[in-house]
């Protein structure tokens, strides 16, 4: 390969919020055209949010940015006759299809997968949903917090009995970053099986990736239950904080002792594990922790894995040597000329750092793609007083 | 419904041998991915296989893929190795596990014999870097390094909140390096070439948190944990968010578009009164209070029942969902009818759950697959590489494959 992967590949995407636009938008990083079919008034909702959870919205809009780098926007009243005669043009072109958009909408817009197959037999047409296309609640939508997360089990699974909270999400869009990996591997597999056989249409559902993720425990509730630890971590674990008022916490994952807590912070002391003295050896720890700011502990944990481990936030994670040796990081400049960071797709194609591109301002190539098609600026003209592009 | 060794394949990638070096967790779960789409996954270990997942985790990883053990510390080894890669689509490995296989699998070296050889490199934390050789588990990099475990750990807590279950990051980071295995696949069959495919449990890890990071990113500053509003805060959405039942369920509300959903909500639950009330009358205005608007629907949610609020909410125009355990999971409506999750015999008079991976194809869910059993599989695979039954026997004999 001596080009992105998907190259010469043409996508385009009738969606909103960020599962679908995040599969397309991996696919664009990918080297996919990705050609963005948005409303010709407000364009994808994601333009218009405010708020990053509590946050207000940098004028960086962050939604965007994750999920629609390196796309084309053009602006389409697929409603309108004459717009939906410039998707079923556009469809002609395109290779794949992917749309968040409901059953009943998707008829109704005649951009259904029967209506889009006549106009290209070969087409690959990905459908993103809350519940997947074949159960009773195939109509109904809902989001990653809702249904990744506390439907398919996330949420319950990190309560304890009688809890007082339901905890939400790690990060914003989380289920539904998680789940684009999922429809972009389906595409990109599609795309492998396009040639040979049937594999033309491509499900995943926020229901379906949120189940896949939590597969080892759902499958351990019919047989064995998950399997207890040793227990004699149990004592230790909990969070210390450091000379600097950072935290590391001791867990109980793996299978660790408590002898390996006290080695990997280097100390010289064996532990005892009888009961009583819990206290002390808590205390211990404690104390050891307290000496030592935040980055020191990195430093040394980094080198001396166990149970032991630094509870890392986000200026951490892109900050971390490991992660930027390893290009997780991708450049790009915004619409304003500012440079700007972001995370890239989790995929590196020989070595390559991905290409960094800004996400399209809304109907930025509304023009350059219908003069693509071959319509002239008459007929542009014409279409754009209409109201049926933008 | 029982598992055939020698199953019909269906999905997009019928055809395509992979092989896998099943000492990395992030390789056996993707292996897991492409033999869900179709691909005959060979799943190599080492002759003394002692140091594997506990059950559940190879049943569920493994499963659909053919087994075999062998000694890639001797020549005559590597060179059934070798003679595997000649023929292979896909090879997946993280280089840091398997230190034998190394020469033999020099990308260079592989080109000149298989030009199209795919490598998926799945690893804990990349291949560059001082720590790339490190073995941490998804729990360490993908929930704690990448940041999720923190935002999920009030100030003041005594514990850290731990991934939500085991295997959480593996599949995560599965679905990532088979997804970048089928694209480098399609470029191959365009071009000929091959090429190298990393994904790494941090890469994924960032991937899941990348509102949070990039904000970080722009902002040039950390924020609190992740919450459903502001913390401490009197506005917001009342709409978004969970609330518990009379019999201490959950149900999780996610309506975006108050200004539509409060007055519908509270005319379904018989609450007129509050649509008119004065400090939730306009949207502006419910945002503004909206922890006093919370308040009062935490009082109604507390007076019906999970099974009411479910009657209910089926009425409702906005999106909401219970909080469910596994076992609930494990028989969802919807996941049994699209066959993400089934139910088989096990022989013992009793049954077991099987996920499938998320992503279906022309509406089919993949054959059942088996879970690989060495002693069966490894004959199989080496005859179909032109060894002969006395070549098998003696390749036994040497305890070269088992």
């Amino acid at each position: 390969m001596t080009q992105r992967p998907m190259s010469g590949v043409r996508v385009l995407e009738i969606a909103e919020m960020t599962f679908v636009p995040a599969a397309a938008g991996i696919l664009a990083e990918w080297g996919a055209d990705v050609i963005k079919i948005e409303h010709p008034v407000r364009g994808d909702a994601q333009r218009a949010l405010q708020h990053i959870g509590p946050h207000p919205m940098p004028e960086f809009n962050i939604y965007m940015a994750h999920a629609n780098r390196g796309k084309r926007s053009i602006g389409v009243d697929i409603a309108t006759p004459d717009g939906l005669e410039v998707v079923r043009d556009l469809v002609r072109s395109a290779d794949v299809f992917m749309t968040n958009f409901l059953p009943a909408v998707r008829q109704r817009l005649q951009i259904d997968v029967e209506d889009l197959r006549v106009v290209n037999p070969d087409l690959i047409y990905a459908r993103g949903s809350a519940f997947g296309d074949r159960g009773p609640n195939r109509e109904r939508g809902g989001y990653d917090q809702s249904i990744f997360w506390c439907m398919a089990g996330s949420a319950a699974n990190l309560m304890k009995a009688n809890a007082d909270d339901v905890p939400p999400m790690p990060a914003q869009a989380f289920g539904d970053s998680i789940s684009a990996l999922a429809l972009a591997a389906g595409v990109a597999a599609a795309l492998v099986g396009r040639t040979t056989r049937e594999s033309h249409e491509v499900d995943a559902s926020l229901l379906s990736v949120g189940a896949w993720v939590n597969a080892v425990s759902i499958v351990k509730t019919s047989r064995d239950a998950i399997p207890k630890q040793s227990g004699a971590l149990q004592a230790l674990v909990g969070n210390y904080s450091t000379s600097d008022g950072r935290r590391l916490a001791v867990v109980d994952v793996g299978l660790w002792d408590p002898e390996d807590a006290f080695h990997q912070l280097g100390i010289n002391r064996a532990f005892d594990g009888v009961q009583d003295s819990n206290r002390a050896d808590r205390d211990v720890i404690a104390t050891e922790i307290a000496r030592r700011s935040f980055s020191e502990w990195k430093v040394l944990l980094n080198k001396e894995y166990g149970p032991v481990v630094a509870l890392n936030d986000a200026l951490d994670v892109v900050q971390d040597e490991q992660f930027r040796v390893n290009h997780l990081l991708s450049s790009l400049v915004d619409a304003k000329g500012i440079a700007r960071s972001v995370i890239p797709s989790p995929v590196k194609f020989d070595e390559t750092p991905a290409a960094g591109s800004p996400p399209p301002a809304w109907t930025e190539h509304t023009f350059e793609i219908l003069r693509e098609l071959g319509r002239d600026e008459d007929e542009i003209v014409k279409l754009s007083i209409a109201g049926s592009v933008s | 419904m029982e598992p055939q060794r020698d199953r019909v394949r269906s999905g997009p990638l019928v055809g395509m041998r992979v092989i896998e070096l099943a000492d990395d967790a992030v390789v056996s779960a993707t292996g897991r991915v492409l033999a869900d789409w179709g691909a005959q996954v060979d799943s190599i270990g080492r002759v003394d296989d002692s140091c594997r997942n506990s059950r559940a985790d190879r049943q569920h990883f493994d499963r659909g893929k053919r087994g075999m053990r062998l000694d890639l510390t001797r020549d005559a080894g590597r060179a059934v190795f070798e003679r595997m890669l000649c023929v292979a689509d896909v090879i997946l490995v993280n280089p840091a596990t398997f230190p034998d296989a190394a020469e033999v699998l020099d990308v260079t070296r592989t080109r000149v014999t298989n030009p199209g050889l795919v490598y998926g490199r799945g690893t804990p934390l990349g291949v560059l870097g001082p720590r790339a050789m490190q073995a941490r588990t998804d729990s360490d990099v993908f929930w704690i390094e990448s940041g999720n475990c923190e935002s999920m750990t009030p100030e003041g807590s005594r514990e850290a909140v731990l991934m939500p279950s085991p295997g959480y990051g593996l599949a995560v980071a599965a679905l990532a390096l088979a997804g970048g295995v089928a694209a480098a696949l399609f470029s191959r069959n365009v071009d000929g070439k091959g090429s190298v495919v990393d994904v790494s449990l941090l890469s994924a890890g960032a991937w899941a948190a990348a509102i949070r990071l990039n904000l970080a990113l722009t902002i040039g500053a950390t924020f609190g944990v992740s919450s459903y509003r502001p913390s401490g805060s009197q506005s917001g959405n009342p709409l978004y968010g969970p609330y518990k039942t009379a019999d201490g369920r959950w149900i999780t509300l996610t309506m975006l578009q108050p200004g539509r959903h409060w007055p519908d909500l509270c005319a379904l639950m018989g609450r007129e009164d509050l649509i008119t009330d004065r400090r939730f009358a306009s949207v502006d205005s419910l945002l503004l209070h909206g922890g006093e608007a919370g308040d009062v629907l935490a009082v109604e949610f507390r007076s019906r029942s999970f099974a009411e609020w479910f009657e209910l909410l089926e009425k409702a125009e906005g999106t909401w969902a219970p909080v469910r355990t596994v076992d609930e999971v494990a028989g969802d409506v919807d996941l049994r009818a699209s066959e993400y999750v089934i139910e088989i015999p096990n022989g013992a008079g009793n049954s077991e759950i099987v996920v499938n991976s998320p992503v279906q194809f022309d509406g089919v869910a993949p054959a059942l697959g088996q879970i690989p059993d060495p002693r069966l599989d490894t004959p199989l695979i080496l005859k179909e590489l032109g060894y002969t039954e006395y070549e098998v026997s003696d390749l036994r004999a040497r305890d070269l494959v088992s």
